[in-house]
């Protein structure tokens, strides 16, 4: 594992830790401590930080995104090429023609 | 100016295979654009790569092939679009985002489910749930009946595959 590799573990498991409702004063300091030991652990951790916040704002524009995903998820599971290909050329209104209806 | 090697096997591999491919695949599909489409986009999947399948033994197993995994992709990106779509209709539709703004969710609804991809259904959901829907970890494990360790090794899992994909091997 490279240096890199090493420092995203580790930064993933203080978010965790962090994020766990057991988490105590001592953890929150223990974080802030190698947050600030290495300007790449503070790199790590603004890249999930940033990561998140995107994920974060996404959900909170969709509520039910986790069903979405989920059904979309089982939906597809046991599609293979041949019902891939079948649904190809439908014709539902996408999201799309109505974005463009709607300037028009 | 002469053409490249992998430019030559480009142009052979087109040449020889490419309106063969798109009978092929208007005969799986309601035909029409899509299957032109679906074409172009597998060959263009095939600038991509260093190495050209007419090295392979059969080009047109290796083309079929992509098209599939491309087909499947998209079927997948349609199946979102619709779930979402069925999410809205449970709003009422003055509460919906413009169609704009629907479109820009749905981009982001695709970038989230590509990230997750490869993980086992638990694993997204444990992820999901706990940092998106702002679960506990003990409720997480709760609901999807498992473990407190396993739950926060999902979580793990998980994030390790979106900083993977967001962010590759760069550097820190």
């Amino acid at each position: 594992m490279t240096s890199s590799e090493v420092i995203v573990q580790q930064a993933i498991a203080w978010r965790i830790r962090l994020g766990s409702e057991e988490v105590s004063e001592i953890d929150k300091q223990a974080c802030q401590y190698w947050r600030d030991s290495d300007p790449r652990h503070e790199r790590a951790w603004q890249r999930l930080e940033n990561m998140e916040s995107g994920f974060r704002q996404t959900a909170r524009r969709t509520p039910g995104l986790t069903t979405t995903l989920n059904q979309t998820d089982a939906e597809c599971r046991r599609m293979g090429r041949r019902k891939a290909l079948r649904m190809m050329g439908g014709s539902a209104l996408s999201l799309a023609g109505v974005a463009w209806l709607a300037q028009h | 100016m002469s053409d490249n090697p992998t430019q030559l096997a480009f142009k052979q591999l087109y040449q020889e295979h490419h309106e063969w491919l798109v009978r092929w695949i208007a005969s799986r599909t309601s035909g029409g654009d899509s299957a032109q489409d679906l074409a172009h986009d597998t060959f263009i999947r095939l600038l991509d790569r260093s190495v050209m399948p007419s090295s392979l033994r059969s080009p047109r197993a290796w083309l079929v092939k992509v098209a599939g995994n491309l087909a499947i992709d998209r079927a997948r990106r349609q199946i979102l679009e619709r779930n979402y779509l069925a999410l809205l209709q449970e709003v009422p539709e003055a509460e919906h985002p413009s169609p704009e703004d629907q479109l820009e969710i749905l981009g982001l609804l695709e970038q989230i489910d590509q990230l997750l991809d490869g993980l086992r259904p638990i694993e997204k959901n444990a992820f999901l749930m706990a940092r998106l829907d702002g679960l506990s970890y003990r409720q997480v494990a709760s609901e999807l009946d498992i473990s407190l360790s396993s739950v926060e090794k999902y979580i793990a899992k998980a994030m390790l595959k979106c900083y993977t994909a967001t962010y590759g091997d760069q550097d820190l």
